[in-house]
Parts: structure tokens; sequence; C-alpha cells
């Protein structure tokens, strides 16, 4: 009986937790924006309102956003470690004072977070995109 | 031998209750920009091109200087000591009890880019020291 109860006290526990804000971004949505063509109100329309709309003297920029954030950890009695990896997708588009798409610019990131412990390598981004093209040829 | 297992247990319950940790943390919010990708940047470049080149940034905003565009990162490990007492905190006189020592701060790296009013690339910076006191977002 003593065993057991100093060997629960002594049991690890481990945790896996994921939580998002906003929602994910249509990157064929995205990619059908033009400069010079597509306005603010197209954009709207297809996406929806902005997460923030900054004025940039005569221009705005807006925001387009959606975070995936990945915690684990691994609990011990008196040591924890513990990994939170938070990354978004994210897209800027810029626009002149007739509120015409004059730039964007894009990131796609949130797929890449991951479950790791705080000693564990973070992976390389441009080697996991190496790998997802190798993968996708593999498949053709 | 039974008081000595009540000490043990005891003292471990009390550690068990949080009173006294040791946490060992990793936070990665957002993926750097590397390095060569950095050195092509050169003044008189247009925001497109940068775009393509970084990606989106975190922060737009714009002061008298011209338009800022900041991209920013954490990759930081950080151990942790936590020490509390909970007991403090049910109702008994004094402050929050719970006394964190954080060996590393939380701090996060990062790029500047300052555009004209044109949106042609004025220099880039590395480090945050051109942020705005309020995150500009």
């Amino acid at each position: 009986m003593r065993v057991f109860v100093l060997l629960l006290l002594f049991l690890p526990a481990c945790f896996m937790g994921r939580s998002t804000r906003n929602e994910p971004l249509d990157t064929e949505v995205i990619a059908t924006f033009e400069a010079g063509r597509t306005t603010a109100a197209n954009v709207t329309d297809a996406l929806g309102p902005p997460l923030r709309v900054v004025e940039l003297d005569v221009r705005s920029a807006y925001l387009y956003e959606f975070t995936q954030t990945k915690n684990s950890g691994l609990v011990f009695l008196l040591v924890n470690f513990l990994n939170t990896d938070e990354r978004s997708d994210r897209t800027w588009l810029f626009f002149d004072s007739r509120d015409v798409l004059t730039h964007h610019g894009s990131t796609f990131a949130a797929e890449r977070t991951e479950f790791s412990m705080p000693w564990s390598k973070i992976k390389d981004p441009k080697m996991v995109e190496a790998k997802k093209r190798e993968a996708e040829k593999a498949d053709q | 031998m039974t008081r000595h297992f009540l000490l043990v247990v005891a003292l471990l319950s009390f550690h068990s209750m949080g009173c006294v940790r040791y946490d060992y943390v990793r936070d990665i919010v957002n993926e750097p920009i590397a390095d060569q990708r950095f050195a092509k940047l050169e003044p008189g470049m247009s925001l497109q091109v940068c775009l393509d080149q970084l990606g989106a940034p975190g922060y737009v905003w714009t002061d008298p200087r011209g338009v800022w565009l900041a991209y920013i990162w954490i990759q930081e490990k950080s151990p942790r000591i936590s020490a509390s007492l909970p007991f403090f905190s049910l109702g008994l006189p004094g402050t929050s009890p719970s006394l964190t020592y954080s060996r590393v701060k939380r701090k996060g790296e990062g790029i500047t880019l300052c555009f004209d009013q044109d949106l042609v690339l004025r220099f880039a910076r590395k480090g945050l020291t051109d942020l705005p006191e309020t995150i500009p977002r």
C-alpha cells in the first residue's frame, strides 16, 4: 500500500492542448486578389471584416489572421517541462486612397505548429516545405 | 518507519499543491526571418518585393518618418522557479503570496522596415528598438 501511494505521487503526467484564434484563411480566395483590380469591398465580401484596419495617411492596410497554438507538457511532482508553439496564417492587404488593392503579403505558418518538448528541435520551415513538395511530387 | 513515511507523504503533498515548482518552459511565437533573407533587403526596394521576400509582417504602423513593418518572433527557453503559499489566499492578511523568479525575461526578436510615403524601402534594421510604446495593431 505504501509503495503504491509513493508510486502514485511520483507518477508523471503529460498533457497536450490545441487552441485557435479567428477563422482559418481561405488561401484559394486570397490567391485571387489582384493589385490594381481588387477593391476593399471585394476583400470584405470574400473574407469578412478584417481583424485590424490601419490608416496609413491616405492609404489603409487590412489584416486577416488565423492563429494556432499547441501546448504540450510533461508534469512531474517538482519539475515540469512545458512547450508552447504559436504560429499564424496572416495576410496584409494595402489599399490606395480609392480603396483599390496596391500591395499584399501573406504568411501561412499555422499548420507548422507542433506538439513537442522544450528540448526537441524546432523544424526549419524551409525543410518542412521541401518535404511537402517532395511528398506531392511522389503522389503525382 | 510509519512516522518517516507520513513525513515523506506530507512533504510530497506540500509540493504537489504547487508550493515549490521548477518549470522549464519553451515558447515559440512565429517563425524567424533568416539572415540570408534579411541580407537581401536594400533601400529602394518596393513594398511588394519586400512582402514577397518576407511574407506578412506582424505589425504595420505609420509615424512622421514613414510607414513601418515589423516582423517579430520568439524562440525562448526559460527555466522558472515558482514558490507560493496557498493558505495565504484563504482570507489571511497580506498581498499575493506567490513569488516567481524568471531567470530569462520573455523577449521578442525581430526586424523593422521603414518605407517612405511612396512605399519605397528607406532602411531595414535588426532589433525592435523602433517599435512604438503601444502595440501598433
